[in-house]
């Protein structure tokens, strides 16, 4: 009894600090609104891309408004569905420096923004809870207590943190990354693109195909490159939450000595976990065990529901556009644009430098070249890491926000929030004091180089390109290092669970 | 822990994982192979090399060269009906024909670009009041497949308005001659270039003419049958009169068709070589005035801009405007019309403000003006303060040519050139070759009187004329033409200014042969170097285009060629310049002018960087994991045998 008031009070602490975070968040960005920074940031191009501006989008919208196409002139690179839903907010903000004029219509698409992000918080923070007990559930199937976490280093783990819970931390994280505040603040579409690859993760792991298959779609629609999210979300649906490598389940000692475990000491088990995990664990439990026809019948399924709401935002879009332009100058104008890399203009990315060298001749190829970067990495990380989906998820987001032509601060937001989930697998991750800086130096260096070549005049391309490039590498070694991190974290577990199945026996 | 130390058993197959993830990688990359070659395929489209260099060879051989035709008419009285006379007189005429034939082949031809095919071919034709006699080769003519063009017998029945107008003499008298024959004549006998005509007025008949006016019209006017005709024609002097279409005339002694000399002959074959067939720029006996045959202010595609600019250099003095529209309708659009069968010229004008030149000028006291002498000239242009260049023309490749009207500042206004003699220029103006004119207009009473500070003054289309008319004598100029009608009164020829255009016919024609046969010699050099270029840069990408532009080339050079064999003018000229133009194109094509530098030896800077560094890691992987592979299946299948 003693135990479980301790726990009630320890609940209601976390969701008073869990709320607190929300609210702080919120804070934060109405303050920083109010500031009138979103002058200042709606023109950085680290915060705004050519197809996430919402400048641009307000282009958009007065061109509809005036019955031509939105894409006309080619200023407006987004989704029609968008331009309807944030176009009444938007609409009458001619400028952004004249924010004052437009301070009503502004405080409207900010709150837009901040509850997109809280929505994406609270379905990280549930996605973060739903991989914490089947982290838990794993563990205690390979008979390893959270206590005996057994961290890459090969250290046991202390276990505050893992009271506090991931999902609350990621979604604290997620909020308070001066990125996603920079990205919300800063009029761009980044949140709304970002919810909705939560969104269709979210659905995923809780099991609701519809809802994968919705946000999937609705994600390729508005960023096209969570496209390739398709294959971590049919693994998370298939396979259920993060979990060991199944090969350790079929090796024979393992199984016998988990076997003779379960038999023995099932009274043990619910003496150590607290009752609404457990309750989770038995239903990720039947998720785990699907058989082979029942995964390919969720995947068929995740298929068809994605390809319904394909259809659907098209005939939305068809009918959000209607006389004033076809879907063929959508293509054209979003995917067409974001492929063939049309905007020269600086950016976060490593596109636009190569393309203004590049011979024409080549450019083609070297687009080809480019993009392919991003998808030929799919099917080896896929095979290697598809019993890590949410994982896999978080290494292709952090691939493609690497190696896209417009990237901006806002798809390092979606990546680290989604590493946050991993939280606990990735505690041994190394060189993150780098790292950190890494960040920290990038953002702060690359303004100041872009504002000596573009502004000053002192510098030139090579000085902003430069910085690119380190922060290009920076993500590298943040995805190479995070992978071999839950490598290693895999093979601890094996080995910890090989001991453990020894002692027991 | 299946792989127990050493190099012992192992007790399950090796996983196939690690394996499966490099050759994925691989696979991608013999995925992207086919899109590598066919996305840097180097497209050459197939290009008539062979075609191209017999058309240079051709036109190094034998240049393109336009029929000329040399009508000489007798005008005679009717002649006695007897047949044995006629049989005679058609004799008489073939051998004038073959005596002018023979002086004109003779006579050494410059400038072979714009002279004609083989000398002229002569045709003789006695117009007597009776009988039309044709020497025998124009009759024989027909053979060749242009139509054979005939002079319309008959100028001496036609007595009412001929016989007035040569025996009139007022000043404008060769016009009106002029506009008869030509409009005696006019139709298919003159409907293109080429066909040009000498009609002969002897002495004797002109007194004769004068007599039976005399016998008819009792008094006329003593005085005014004492003609200058007749009085040069006693020393012996043929009055001769190139006309403003392609018409010319002599007048004076023996010039009737018995009493034809050689002296005659020759003149009309000076006469023919050095207007009609060099447009009057041999100035002396056999000295070619200009010299630089290639400047024609055109483009590759013969157009050029005339961009007229009028300059009030100081607009607090006096400010002028014009209405150009109407002096473009009155006085440029019928030269532009005029010039047409070989360039096409466009006009447009502007007026500027704030445009000081850039020389000074000093105040001579003997001259009572401000002069710039002549030395100072090539730095009047003020390329500074000039903004001479305005957009439609920035846009093409067309040719500009500037004129300039000046108007000075007040404090320097009766602003003169003076010449290198020391006298001040009466056209007030001066040309640059390959830039255009440019001319000093001094606003009326600008001296002494003081300025009055009305602005905008218009300028009317009364005070543009004179300027105009500069304006045609340097674009004469600038085309390599004499500013103005040859009137030499030491070999007593004359011209007739061709008012309206500016340009003669037999001028237009002379200039349209010099610019075909540039064209042509253009487009197959152009074409020559084009499929060297090609042939020395493998790896160039050829557009579609390029083989279209170069094919049409051909195709337009050989229509032109064949149209200058049959004598149609016009048709040539057209063709020559689209063979010009399209090889232009060809050439300056964008897409080949981007890989004009590329060596291929920039191949490997361009794949370098990226596909060494991840080919060589995959290539390392791939070596690593198949070895790895095959030793643990070995210690597999070694643990079990040794389990058998």
């Amino acid at each position: 009894m003693q135990s479980v008031k301790t726990g009630a009070g320890f609940m209601s602490t976390k969701m008073v600090t869990l709320w607190g975070g929300l609210l702080l968040s919120v804070a934060i960005r109405f303050l920083l609104s109010a500031m009138g920074s979103a002058s200042l940031l709606g023109r950085r191009l680290e915060v705004v891309s050519p197809v996430t501006s919402l400048t641009r989008l307000a282009e958009g919208q007065w061109l509809k408004q005036l019955g031509l196409s939105p894409y006309a002139g080619s200023v407006y690179h987004g989704s029609p569905l968008l331009l309807s839903l944030l176009g009444p907010f938007i609409g009458n903000r001619r400028d952004i420096l004249l924010i004052i004029e437009s301070e009503r219509s502004d405080l409207c698409s900010f709150w837009v923004f901040v509850a997109a992000d809280l929505i994406g918080a609270l379905l990280l923070r549930s996605m973060g809870e739903s991989l914490e007990s089947a982290h838990i559930h794993h563990l205690s199937l390979l008979g390893l207590t959270l206590e005996q976490i057994p961290t890459s280093d090969g250290k046991a783990k202390s276990q505050g943190s893992g009271r506090w819970g991931t999902g609350n931390t990621a979604a604290l994280f997620y909020l308070l990354n001066p990125f996603t505040i920079a990205v919300c603040i800063g009029g761009s579409t980044s949140p709304i693109e970002n919810m909705l690859t939560i969104l269709a993760l979210y659905g995923a792991i809780a099991g609701i195909v519809p809802l994968a298959g919705f946000g999937w779609a609705m994600a390729t629609h508005v960023g096209m490159y969570p496209a390739i999210l398709f294959i971590p979300i049919a693994c998370l649906l298939a396979n259920g939450p993060d979990g060991p490598p199944s090969k350790l389940y079929k090796s024979p000692e393992l199984v016998q000595a988990v076997h003779d475990r379960d038999g023995k000491c099932s009274s043990e088990i619910g003496n150590f976990q607290q009752q609404p995990a457990m309750h989770v664990i038995k239903s990720s439990n039947t998720n785990v065990t699907l058989s082979s026809g029942a995964k390919w019948l969720v995947v068929l399924k995740l298929i068809m529901w994605s390809a319904i709401s394909w259809l659907c935002i098209l005939g939305l879009c068809n009918f959000s556009l209607h006389e004033h332009a076809s879907l063929h100058d959508m293509w054209s104008e979003t995917y067409r644009f974001i492929l063939t890399v049309e905007d020269l203009s600086p950016n976060l990315g490593v596109f636009w430098y190569f393309f203004t060298e590049v011979f024409n001749f080549f450019r083609p190829f070297f687009i080809m070249v480019f993009h392919s970067n991003i998808v030929f990495m799919v099917m080896p990380l896929t095979i290697r890491l598809h019993h890590r989906p949410v994982f896999l998820a978080f290494t292709l987001t952090a691939i493609s926000s690497m190696l896209k032509s417009y990237p901006s601060v806002g798809d390092a937001a979606l990546y680290l929030g989604l590493m946050c989930l991993c939280i606990h697998q990735l505690s041994g991750l190394q060189y993150f004091y780098l790292l950190l800086n890494g960040y920290f130096f990038t953002a702060i260096i690359g303004p100041v180089m872009y504002n000596l070549w573009i502004w000053r005049g002192t510098g030139n391309a090579n000085f902003y390109f430069a910085m690119n490039l380190v922060y290009a590498t920076l993500q590298t070694v943040l995805i190479v290092e995070s992978s071999s991190t839950i490598i290693r974290y895999d093979r601890n577990l094996k080995k910890q669970s090989v001991k453990r199945s020894r002692t027991s026996t | 822990m299946e792989v127990v130390v050493g190099r012992s058993t192992r007790s399950t197959p090796p996983g196939r994982k690690r394996l499966l993830i490099t050759l994925s990688v691989v696979l991608s990359f013999l995925l992207g192979t086919p899109l590598w070659w066919k996305s840097t395929e180097v497209y050459r489209s197939p290009l008539p090399f062979a075609a191209i260099e017999t058309h240079a060879n051709q036109v190094a051989s034998l240049a393109l060269a336009l029929p000329c035709d040399l009508h000489v008419i007798f005008v005679a009285l009717p002649i006695p009906p007897k047949e044995e006379d006629q049989q005679h007189l058609q004799v008489v005429v073939d051998q004038i024909q073959q005596q002018i034939s023979i002086i004109l082949a003779h006579k050494k031809q410059f400038n072979s670009s714009e002279s004609c095919a083989s000398g002229f071919q002569v045709h003789v034709t006695l117009d007597a009041e009776n009988v039309c006699l044709r020497s025998r080769s124009a009759a024989g003519d027909q053979q060749n497949n242009k139509v054979a063009k005939f002079w319309p017998c008959g100028l001496a029945t036609v007595d009412s308005d001929l016989r007035e107008l040569l025996l009139e003499s007022s000043s404008d008298d060769d016009n009106l001659l002029d506009e008869f024959f030509w409009s005696f004549s006019k139709g298919e006998y003159l409907a293109t270039g080429g066909c040009y005509t000498v009609v002969l007025f002897d002495e004797d008949l002109l007194n004769i003419f004068s007599n039976e006016k005399l016998g008819e019209a009792t008094v006329v006017e003593v005085g005014n049958q004492v003609n200058p005709i007749s009085k040069e024609g006693k020393g012996k002097r043929r009055r001769r009169v190139v006309g403003k279409y392609r018409h010319a005339w002599m007048i004076g002694p023996e010039l009737g068709i018995l009493s034809f000399g050689r002296d005659a002959a020759s003149d009309i074959a000076d006469l023919a070589v050095m207007y009609f067939s060099h447009g009057g720029r041999l100035s002396g006996k056999d000295v070619v005035v200009e010299d630089k045959e290639e400047s024609m202010p055109l483009s590759a595609d013969g157009k050029a801009i005339l961009s007229f600019s009028l300059l009030n250099a100081e607009p607090s003095d006096w400010i002028f405007d014009w209405a150009f529209e109407e002096v473009e309708q009155r006085f440029l659009q019928p030269l532009v019309e005029a010039l047409w069968p070989f360039a096409h010229l466009f006009v447009e004008s502007q007026v500027l403000y704030y445009t000081p030149k850039a020389v000074q000028s000093h105040w001579d006291a003997a001259l009572q003006s401000h002069v710039v002498p002549f030395k100072q000239l090539p730095f009047f242009v003020n390329a500074n303060e000039w903004h001479l260049d305005s957009s439609s023309a920035a846009a093409g490749r067309s040719k500009l040519l500037h004129f300039a009207i000046y108007v000075p500042a007040a404090k320097e206004c009766p602003l003169h050139l003076q010449l290198s003699t020391g006298r001040i220029s009466q056209t007030n103006g001066f040309t640059s070759p390959g830039w255009g004119g440019i001319i000093v207009w001094n606003p009326p009473g600008c001296l002494g009187s003081s300025t009055d500070n009305s602005t905008g003054h218009q300028l009317s289309t009364k005070e543009l004329e004179p300027l105009i008319g500069v304006v045609v004598a340097q674009l004469r100029t600038l085309f390599g033409l004499p500013p103005t009608v040859l009137d030499d009164s030491k070999t007593d020829t004359f011209g007739v200014p061709a008012t309206a255009r500016g340009f003669a016919d037999w001028e237009v024609d002379v200039l349209l042969r010099r610019r075909a046969v540039m064209d042509v010699h253009a487009s197959a050099s152009t074409l020559a170097s084009l499929s060297r270029l090609v042939s020395s840069l493998p790896n160039m990408v050829i557009m579609d285009e390029i083989g279209d532009q170069v094919t049409s080339s051909l195709t337009a050079a050989k229509a032109a060629r064949e149209h200058a064999i049959s004598g149609a003018y016009h048709a040539t000229a057209d063709a020559a310049r689209k063979a010009r133009g399209l090889a232009e194109a060809a050439f300056f094509q964008p897409s080949i002018m981007s890989l004009l530098y590329f060596p291929a030896e920039h191949q490997l800077a361009i794949y370098t960087p990226f596909f060494v560094p991840v080919l060589l890691h995959m290539l390392v992987a791939v070596i690593k994991e198949s070895s790895r592979y095959r030793r643990e299946r070995r210690s597999y299948l070694r643990g079990l045998q040794n389990q058998d």
